[in-house]
């Protein structure tokens, strides 16, 4: 269809514009934490990827598992697998080692609760007062055009709510998994163009959703154009925009968001 | 009313008589209504030689009907149908065979095994692949590591053979091979110490023929190559995907997997042999007559167990049977498929491994590419280039279809402790994934390996590729696209939203004077055809 020389470059491109960052899990030596992951790297991780990360099995990087919601049900299902899937029975795995590899699979998807600078109650009424409703969704309440953020303290460390609100581009994708909430611009052979959140994408067409909520559908065949930006997010910056202080009571408030309800 | 009966129940017997001798599977290129054996023919080519579907009309390709596999959907699909004389043959997972009728969809038996509950699957999904047809029976390897023997008419077992002890990790998730008088079959296993093999089986009786190990114990030739203490005893070696088969040679072409453990290679000196090789085995006596070693002593999991595709064509003037293979590693293959001489190989995916390979084929392997505490980047991916997804070989453009993983991984080293049944890998793979990951199906000339097209997917696909004679090469995504290329030049045709990701190879087929087009996606088997 095309010479090779040209066709090797998007590659050269796609891997430019990604950040390398895929990074493995520290877990400190010699505590149970350990112990868990050293059994979950040999039983577990060439189905679910190092660090839990996902592969042939489903990624397990999250504050709630949809099979396990309860801790014991976690260790039910290390032992025992679920029938009717590939997630198989490992009949060598005691009771005691299911503890410690649960744990260790709950630490991958759920941050530990980390000491706070500032006052929760007053980011509370900061993040009412920017208007982040506007744009996101908090226990129940508020847009969609940026991710939910109902429960963000479970899921979030401090460091990362501090950079997604002063650098949010920096933060998009950073375990090198699909990039939710890519900003794309496209421009169709007819002559429109658009900037939009990628929804969902694959080899033939792409979903957008725009600022304003508004769904677009593209085969891509029909595009003239599709650049996808993986280092700005539609977040604004709001790095000079708050004080130090007001900065530290919203990710005390974001950090201490901790139920998934 | 009597008349009415008589020729309904000589339409029975026609539909129900799956007779499909040996001569028939060395001539499958021929009966194109038929798709005999996994791959297609023996030569391992997944290529049609129906022609109605083209360039100009794929287009209008609609679906006919649709089975869905039991169960929740759960398990991957990943079955290549078997269609002979109008019924097809398909495979569910975790294990079980069903006959449908090939013009309508509608099922005629179904067997199915129950798979222990102390059964471990152990480095790979609870899957099979598909049967083997042979004169009237249909045979399937099952997860537990048997081999039955299915009457085609009924589904009614005929005969059951333990290939190996579960219990030590042995399984089988592929399609076995049949060739005369024999079923050929190999295991899965290395990612828990197995010692692999390939298996020769009485097609009849099930006694088994002959055994090959495909990693040498002491006395025999390569042995040598295993240096630790013990370490050929758990040195993997998988055969886990059908071979190749070339009649008048009588020879057998089957890919060997990665040695044990997987990541860390402290406890195994030396090449390994023969894991990561293609092997050329004698049919009768399962005897080697030559290997080629792709990746000695392998240290990122990349199996050599791709499909081996046998191809003549001329090179520098001179009329060759070569074997060629796309390789996990990255690397394309051409051997001459009588003696094994390596004649050319070129990467056709990212690597970051090997600067290249020598004049004898060997890879030059870069410094510091090994599985490391701290994790080690490399090009390509533990899945690899390509895995256990079907290539496609078109003798009408010359061009050797494969779908292609772009995707690079960290790879972790770490300690192994052998336990029979339990995981023997020493270490593990963190891919990177996702936007970060892509990937493409590309023609490359078959003799040159030089790419020709190639068309970019959105990631590292799991579809195999089937060619046609009509000149439209069929292919798959994750994202669940069945599409069309132009076999010559790679232009897209038709595209298809099948709902679950595509994950098998497609194969071709005709009833009634019609071509149909199958492929399966999640637990949906759909069946296309001209409007």
């Amino acid at each position: 269809m095309r010479p090779l020389a040209i066709l090797l470059l998007p590659f050269a491109l796609a891997f430019a514009q990604r950040p390398d960052s895929a990074k493995p899990p520290i877990v400190q030596a010699g505590t149970e934490l350990a112990m868990g992951k050293r059994m979950f790297d040999v039983s577990c991780a060439r189905c679910h990827g190092m660090g839990g990360v996902g592969d042939l099995g489903p990624p397990l990087t999250r504050a709630e598992l949809r099979s396990a919601p309860t801790d014991s049900v976690l260790r039910s299902i290390i032992r025992n697998g679920i029938a009717g899937t590939s997630m198989p029975r490992l009949f060598y795995i005691s009771e005691d080692d299911a503890r410690m590899i649960g744990a260790y699979v709950r630490s991958l998807g759920r941050v530990a609760s980390e000491p706070v600078n500032g006052n929760a109650e007053r980011g509370g009424s900061a993040y009412q007062r920017l208007g982040c409703v506007t744009c996101h969704t908090m226990e129940r309440v508020g847009g969609v055009v940026g991710p939910e953020l109902t429960g963000i303290g479970l899921r979030r460390s401090i460091a990362h709510l501090r950079r997604s609100i002063t650098d949010p581009g920096a933060s998009l994708a950073d375990d090198g998994g699909i990039v939710e909430y890519l900003t794309v611009r496209i421009e169709t052979r007819d002559g429109r163009s658009l900037v939009g959140v990628r929804i969902n994408e694959d080899g033939f067409s792409i979903q957008l959703r725009d600022v304003n909520g508004r769904f677009y559908s593209f085969r891509k065949n029909a595009l003239r154009k599709l650049e996808k930006d993986f280092k700005t997010s539609v977040m604004p910056s709001y790095r000079g925009q708050l004080t130090e202080r007001e900065l530290d009571d919203i990710v005390a408030y974001l950090a201490t968001r901790r139920t998934d309800k | 009313m009597m008349k009415f009966c008589a020729i309904a129940v000589l339409g029975l017997a026609n539909i129900a008589a799956a007779q499909v001798p040996y001569v028939r599977l060395v001539n499958a290129a021929k009966d194109s209504a038929s798709w005999l054996t996994y791959s297609g023919d023996y030569a391992g080519r997944r290529y049609s030689t129906l022609g109605q579907i083209t360039p100009r009309n794929v287009a209008s390709l609609r679906v006919q009907w649709v089975y869905q596999a039991e169960g929740d959907g759960q398990l991957f699909f990943e079955t290549t149908p078997l269609v002979a004389d109008g019924i097809m043959y398909v495979t569910e997972a975790p294990t079980a065979v069903t006959a449908l009728d090939a013009r309508t969809g509608r099922r005629l038996w179904r067997w199915e095994r129950q798979i222990p509950r102390d059964y471990a699957n152990i480095g790979f999904p609870r899957i099979n692949r598909g049967v083997a047809l042979l004169d009237s029976n249909v045979y399937v390897g099952t997860l537990d590591a048997h081999i039955f023997a299915l009457d085609a008419r009924s589904g009614v077992v005929r005969w059951d053979a333990t290939v190996a002890d579960y219990k030590e990790a042995y399984s089988i998730t592929m399609a076995p091979l049949a060739v005369d008088g024999k079923v050929i079959v190999g295991v899965s296993g290395a990612e828990a110490g197995i010692r692999g093999f390939v298996d020769a089986y009485d097609a009849r009786t099930g006694a088994r023929v002959w055994r090959f190990y495909t990693i040498p114990g002491p006395g025999e030739p390569g042995y040598e190559s295993w240096n630790g203490k013990d370490s050929w005893k758990t040195g993997g070696g998988s055969t886990w995907l059908t071979g190749s088969f070339d009649p008048q040679l009588k020879l057998l072409y089957w890919g060997i997997g990665n040695p044990g453990p997987d990541w860390n290679a402290d406890s195994r000196p030396g090449d390994n042999l023969y894991t990561c090789s293609l092997v050329a085995l004698d049919v009768e006596t399962g005897k080697l007559r030559w290997f080629f070693q792709y990746t000695p002593h392998d240290t990122h999991d990349w199996d050599s167990n791709q499909i081996p595709v046998l191809i003549d064509a001329t090179i520098a003037g001179k009329a060759r049977k070569l074997v060629a293979l796309a390789n996990r590693n990255a690397f394309y293959y051409v051997l001459d498929r009588v003696t094994g001489q390596f004649i050319r190989g070129v990467p056709y995916a990212k690597q970051t491994w090997a600067s290249g390979l020598d004049a004898s084929g060997h890879p030059i392997v870069l410094q510091g590419k090994e599985p490391s505490i701290e994790g080690t980047f490399v090009y390509p991916s533990l899945q690899g280039s390509a895995n256990w997804h079907s290539p496609a070989y078109s003798p009408r453009t010359g061009l050797f279809y494969a779908a292609v993983r772009e995707m690079g991984s960290y790879y972790y080293k770490a300690d192994a402790e052998y336990k029979p049944g339990q995981p023997f890998m020493g270490g593990g793979e963190r891919a990177l994934a996702g936007d970060s990951a892509s990937g493409a199906l590309r023609a490359i000339e078959a003799t040159t390996g030089r790419i020709k097209w190639e068309f970019l997917l959105h990631s590292p696909p799991w579809a195999g590729v089937m060619a046609t004679a009509g000149g439209v090469v069929f292919s798959g995504t994750n994202e669940g696209n069945f599409y069309a290329l132009d076999a010559r030049t790679g232009a897209p045709l038709w595209d298809f939203q099948t709902g679950g990701l595509v994950r098998s190879g497609p194969m071709s087929f005709m009833v009634d004077g019609k071509q149909y087009v199958a492929v399966t996606a999640r637990r949906n088997l759909y069946v296309f055809g001209l409007r």
